[in-house]
């Protein structure tokens, strides 16, 4: 267990150390001739200490505009993962349950829901909710410091675009866990004690099936950041995919390349800190040094 | 399910290699005057905000998607399988540089597309080339697990135990069967990168205005505040069919090759 940790913690630092050369290597290439470029382990500790350079559209430096940007995606991410877990993770738990064609026909809507666009289905939420039901605004964002309750309001649509195709997936997962852990040998057994199903779930197959869907859980988790990129972009969110998108958009490499490399820290660590909490939650991996 | 599956995305990708020949409406032709029409007789799917035919520039924007689907794809079972390979075969030595590989081209396809846009600028072709070098750690992973289950089998001892040489052996009894779970996995990566293509085009990071993508028609019919209900639905139900039908077929063929096998994770997206 603590050997697996270490090897999780180290290759997930060598895979950022990774990233931040690559960027690295473009800020450097996209420099205009005459600028002098920083040497790599420099650059690093400046990026690690919070300072990522100027913006080279002259807009001043890049460190607020981050911060900034992460006041709208990390409230993203957070309220879509809730929304996922719950509706996503519960529905798929239920399904799970019971064999029926109530079961099959959530599970066939899920396998379509899963592949589906967060960014199309943002925008036909957009134009039901917003445009024509006016219930929630179509896009944009009021500041929380303005604001919170219509900041709030402004991230219900989005967050709920990014959360249906992830908690689908979720479901899936889940539903199929549930599924198998219903028909291992112990709950069989319990069963033919006498045992009521309800009863031999909760006794032999509840926390199996926990364990099974997570590496789905955290699959989806990392996936999050990455797909919130996408998703801001058809509510017009002034969060990290914004900053990225301009800065490619204005060939501004500081700005691009600093908010890709917050956006790699946050995929990655989120991944390893669900992987380790997984890891530190099953017994048979606590046990042996796998 | 691989039948069905075939059969709709065999169409799909029909309809756009059509669109080089024949489209109902010639595609880039401008007439503001017939802006914003709704779905009838003359377009079936109305028309959009430069009164463009909206049915022709699917059809089209389908070819996009499947050209961007089939080259990324291959570049990942070019690249990956071989290393996949090498994985299996030389398990001590070769397992470390292919999983650190691995988990580095396994990064979002959004990191690579960013840098290489940074690099040289945003297209339709760079963005097949950073799904293409997405696709390459799937495609290690497909290969390398793909052998292993084969050399499963009782009849994989057997053959060896008969005289065959490694070489012969692999070729009997584990390159027919691994072939096709590469194609199965072919396809449902093939679908993944149809879906992040179209992402990325409607970022603007991916295909340009000027190219005819289903994720620009997105990003125009959104900008036109959904004006157009069939302008906003189209699109985005054409590349949930094509990109299904991929995914039913590819699970069906994995489904019939190695049941055994369990998929890689599941449907992932590349975005």
């Amino acid at each position: 267990m603590i050997r697996s940790s270490i090897i999780s913690v180290l290759g997930a630092l060598l895979l950022l150390l990774t990233a931040a050369a690559a960027i690295y290597f473009v800020e450097v290439a996209t420099l205009p001739g005459s600028a002098p470029a920083a040497g790599f382990a420099d650059w690093l500790s400046l990026m690690v200490q919070g300072d990522f350079g100027l913006s080279s559209a002259a807009a001043g430096p890049v460190a607020p505009m981050i911060a900034a940007a992460l006041s709208v995606t990390l409230p993203l991410v957070a309220l879509a993962a809730i929304l996922a877990v719950a509706l996503g993770g519960g529905l798929g738990w239920l399904a799970g349950r019971r064999d029926g064609v109530l079961q099959r026909a959530l599970g066939g809507a899920w396998q379509i829901l899963a592949i589906a666009p967060g960014f199309w289905i943002g925008l036909l939420l957009a134009s039901v909710f917003g445009a024509a039901l006016h219930w929630l605004p179509t896009g944009g964002f009021v500041p929380w410091s303005s604001d919170w309750a219509a900041a709030t309001r402004s991230l219900l649509l989005p967050a709920l675009a990014l959360a249906l195709p992830a908690g689908a997936r979720l479901a899936l997962a889940v539903q199929h866990s549930v599924r198998t852990a219903r028909g291992t040998r112990p709950v069989l057994a319990a069963r033919a004690r006498g045992a009521s199903d309800d009863v031999a779930f909760a006794l032999h197959a509840q926390r199996a099936a926990l364990l099974g869907a997570a590496p789905a859980l955290v699959d989806m988790l990392a996936f999050l950041f990455a797909a919130a990129v996408v998703v801001e972009s058809a509510f017009y969110l002034p969060g990290l995919g914004r900053l990225i998108v301009d800065g490619v958009v204005a060939r501004n490499a500081p700005l691009a390349g600093g908010a890709l490399l917050v956006l790699v820290t946050l995929t990655l660590a989120t991944g390893l800190v669900a992987r380790l909490a997984t890891m530190g939650l099953d017994p048979l991996r606590r046990r042996s040094s796998r | 399910m691989v039948t069905g599956g075939g059969l709709v995305a065999t169409l799909l990708v029909a309809a756009g290699l059509v669109s080089l020949v024949w489209t109902p409406y010639a595609l880039d032709v401008l007439d503001p005057t017939a802006a914003w029409r709704s779905p009838m007789a003359g377009h079936w799917l109305g028309t959009d905000g430069l009164g463009r035919d909206v049915f022709s520039r699917l059809t089209r924007g389908l070819l996009s998607s499947a050209v961007a689907g089939l080259v990324a794809t291959t570049m990942g079972v070019i690249v990956g399988v071989p290393l996949g390979l090498a994985a299996a075969a030389w398990r001590v030595t070769a397992s470390w540089p292919v999983a650190g590989l691995s988990a580095f081209v396994g990064l979002p396809a959004i990191f690579t597309l960013v840098l290489l846009s940074l690099l040289t600028a945003p297209g339709l072709a760079t963005a097949i080339l950073a799904l293409g070098i997405a696709s390459i750690a799937p495609m290690i992973a497909t290969a390398r697990d793909g052998v292993r289950t084969i050399k499963g089998p009782v009849y994989f001892d057997a053959a060896r135990l008969a005289g065959l040489s490694g070489i012969e052996t692999f070729r009997r009894h584990v390159a027919p069967a691994l072939a096709r779970l590469v194609l199965a996995q072919g396809l449902r990566q093939g679908a993944a990168v149809i879906l992040a293509e179209a992402a990325f085009g409607f970022l603007g990071l991916g295909a340009q205005p000027a190219t005819i993508s289903l994720g620009v028609m997105l990003r125009e019919a959104m900008a036109a505040g959904g004006q157009s209900p069939a302008a906003l639905l189209a699109p985005g139900i054409a590349l949930l069919l094509l990109a299904g039908a991929l995914l039913v077929a590819g699970a069906g063929l994995q489904q019939q090759t190695e049941p055994r096998l369990r998929s890689v994770g599941g449907f992932r997206g590349l975005a």
